[in-house]
């Protein structure tokens, strides 16, 4: 199913132009034609560092049982990513959802891959408030804007 | 030029437990915040952090097992202490689950240790310590091995100077927990439950190098995180003394005949119980004392705990209320305490700079009171004039009492020995009228009145009258024409009916 930039803002419990702005750079990534592996990494690489970021204020625990319950909650839509996590895993299962990310066409992962981080978000600003989601995770979100942004660009001056 | 270490105390930011400490807490102290599930531990914790933690001297607070962290942020973030952009900033949340689960205390000591090292912190808190020495207690040596590194523990805050909390659960403070030994300060929360009502308490237990105020003392949680309400210190009760000073001047009640009664008016620093039946005109004549007092350009502070406050304000005293002269006291919380109610009182008495204070009713106020508190309320009625002579206003309290005839008393609480004036109102049958008299029965240390004078309340107040010399037995409620030819100086008439 294709990402529509717009229904984050309609169906997001709570969302911060940083999360936005860098699902949106995903997508667009994905319409400049980067492929599902390009997409994955970036992904991965998203989650790498809200799991850093998170794990050691809520506990690794805690943070992958939002990112289970974030899959399950997009797993109508993206019914390949929601087998990606086990029921009862402690870590985050970043490389189950690289594979499954890679298997997909680039525009599918990516939408898929932005959703699970907008539902990982919303949930977790539905528990601790969207300031203190906008605390935690606001920097890293803006950086990994300006770095797909950066390799977006980058890409085009590379083959215009 | 002395040689002893001078020791700074921390301001806590919990509204009256400086006071309760003695003037904060200690640095780089190793404290211990205890009590049962639900009392407030991590609540306080959260509050003194969010108070004391800055970018220069910032907090680690570090999540054991018990409960999550989310959920923590989640209700913690309720308050208004709770300041989001304090986070990784100058207060960084450290969940520590793992190496607690592996029930290896090196392993959370050394990670205790690594992450004090990175970020240098002047307060770290560990919550809940109990599941740190729950997680260790795997076979017979685990008290050794928890002293051990409870004692580790200290030696590596003191040395990183980190003013430290252990918050933790421990419900049999008798039991010699190796954390008690260890502690600097112990401060234990309690929650006192009877019939339907719950009072919290805190108490400190210890407090190395300071000296506390002993005793159990009530708090309250509201959206403004934890207050303290600490009893008067002693010690200001007799340095202040207030009305030994002001006695020797006096002030009027309002009424120039009750003032007259009063051997010239009412002394300042006073406190005044004034008992008489329902409806007698008690509020009447306090309203006339407040109403004075503004007339003179002293403001006051009216305590109520009636059930519709507003119906027994007359016009007079709503209009002074309404222009800032007069300070309400309504508290409608549940469960008071007398330290909770001596502090609202107070801290209207110093923001308007009030010297005259009215408590209507005691009855109200008893009943305000949660049911811990009643059976001593003797005690609180003390503690409340103490605290209110103290702050050097005098202070007019009504108490209901019910006109028996055959029994004289002034106050159905055993109360009338810790007012220095009682007024007592009566009423009395005459010629088939319900009439109302009214007599100063003490004034301490002051010549005054015994006389037993008519009195009736009109719309604009309270009107004394004479003494009804051709009757006897007044007090009996129902008096007898007296037979002497001279008696003639008074009678029903130099009162208004009702």
């Amino acid at each position: 199913m294709p990402f529509a930039v717009d229904s984050l803002s309609k169906t997001s419990l709570s969302k911060t132009m940083t999360m936005i702005g860098f699902a949106a750079a995903l997508v667009r990534r994905a319409d400049d034609g980067a492929d599902a592996t390009a997409i994955a990494d970036a992904i991965v690489v998203a989650w790498q560092e809200i799991d850093a970021a998170l794990s050691p204020i809520i506990g690794q625990r805690a943070v992958a049982a939002l990112y289970r319950r974030g899959l399950s909650i997009i797993g109508q839509d993206y019914p390949w990513l929601s087998d990606t996590h086990e029921d009862v895993a402690t870590l985050l299962d970043r490389e189950a959802m690289r594979s499954a990310l890679a298997q997909q066409s680039g525009a599918e992962a990516a939408a898929g891959g932005a959703a699970a981080l907008q539902a990982f978000h919303d949930l977790l600003a539905g528990l601790i408030g969207p300031g203190l989601t906008e605390r935690l995770l606001g920097s890293i979100l803006e950086n990994l804007e300006r770095s797909e942004n950066l390799e977006r660009s980058s890409n085009r001056d590379i083959s215009p | 030029m002395t040689t002893k270490v001078a020791i700074t105390r921390l301001a806590t930011g919990v509204p009256g437990l400086d006071e309760v400490l003695n003037g904060g807490l200690p640095e780089f102290s190793f404290n211990l915040i205890a009590g049962t599930p639900g009392c407030g531990k991590t609540t306080l914790a959260h509050q003194i952090m969010f108070a004391l933690a800055t970018p220069k001297r910032p907090a680690i607070y570090f999540t054991v097992l018990g409960e999550p962290p989310i959920k923590m942020l989640r209700y913690q973030q309720q308050f208004d202490f709770f300041d989001n952009e304090a986070i990784n900033r100058s207060i960084h949340f450290i969940n520590v689950t793992e190496e607690t689960l592996s029930g290896e205390l090196d392993l959370v000591l050394r990670r205790i240790a690594a992450e004090v090292e990175s970020h240098a912190p002047g307060l770290v808190f560990v919550d809940s310590f109990r599941s740190v020495a729950r997680a260790a207690q795997t076979d017979s040596s685990s008290n050794n091995r928890l002293q051990h590194f409870v004692q580790q523990l200290g030696i590596l805050m003191t040395s990183w100077q980190a003013t430290t909390f252990l918050v933790g659960e421990y419900l049999d403070e008798s039991n010699p927990n190796p954390v008690f030994t260890v502690a600097d300060g112990l401060i234990w929360l309690r929650q006192s439950v009877q019939r339907n009502s719950v009072v919290r308490k805190m108490e400190i237990i210890k407090m190395r190098g300071q000296p506390t105020l002993p005793g159990l003392h009530t708090f309250r949680i509201s959206n403004a995180g934890i207050e303290v309400f600490a009893p008067l210190d002693a010690n200001v009760v007799a340095r202040d003394g207030g009305r030994t000073q002001s006695s020797a001047s006096r002030m009027s009640v309002g009424l120039p005949q009750l003032d007259a009664m009063l051997g010239g008016g009412l002394p300042r620093g006073y406190s005044v119980l004034v008992a008489g039946p329902s409806g007698s005109g008690k509020s009447v004549l306090t309203s006339a004392f407040l109403a004075e007092g503004a007339r003179c350009g002293e403001t006051g502070v009216i305590a109520v705990f009636e059930q519709h406050p507003d119906r027994v304000r007359n016009r007079t005293i709503a209009a002074l209320i309404e222009n800032g002269q007069i300070a309400v006291v309504d508290s409608r919380a549940p469960d008071l305490s007398i330290d909770e109610i001596v502090s609202l009182i107070r801290t209207q008495v110093r923001r308007l700079g009030a010297s005259r204070v009215v408590i209507d009713s005691l009855s109200g106020f008893e009943l305000a009171l949660a049911p811990t508190f009643q059976p001593d309320f003797r005690e609180s009625m003390l503690r409340l004039v103490t605290a209110l002579a103290a702050e050097g206003v005098t202070v007019m309290m009504t108490s209901e009492l019910e006109d028996r005839y055959t029994d004289l008393r002034f106050s159905p609480y055993g109360t009338a020995f810790l007012t220095d004036v009682i007024i007592v109102q009566r009423y009395i049958e005459v010629e088939s009228r319900l009439l109302r008299v009214m007599a100063v029965v003490k004034v301490r240390a002051s010549v005054h009145s015994n006389e037993l004078r008519l009195f009736s309340i009109r719309d604009d107040g309270i009107h004394i009258g004479g003494m009804l010399l051709d009757q006897e037995g007044l007090l009996g409620g129902r008096p007898t024409k007296r037979r002497m030819a001279e008696c003639s100086s008074g009678s029903a008439k130099d009162a208004e009916p009702i």
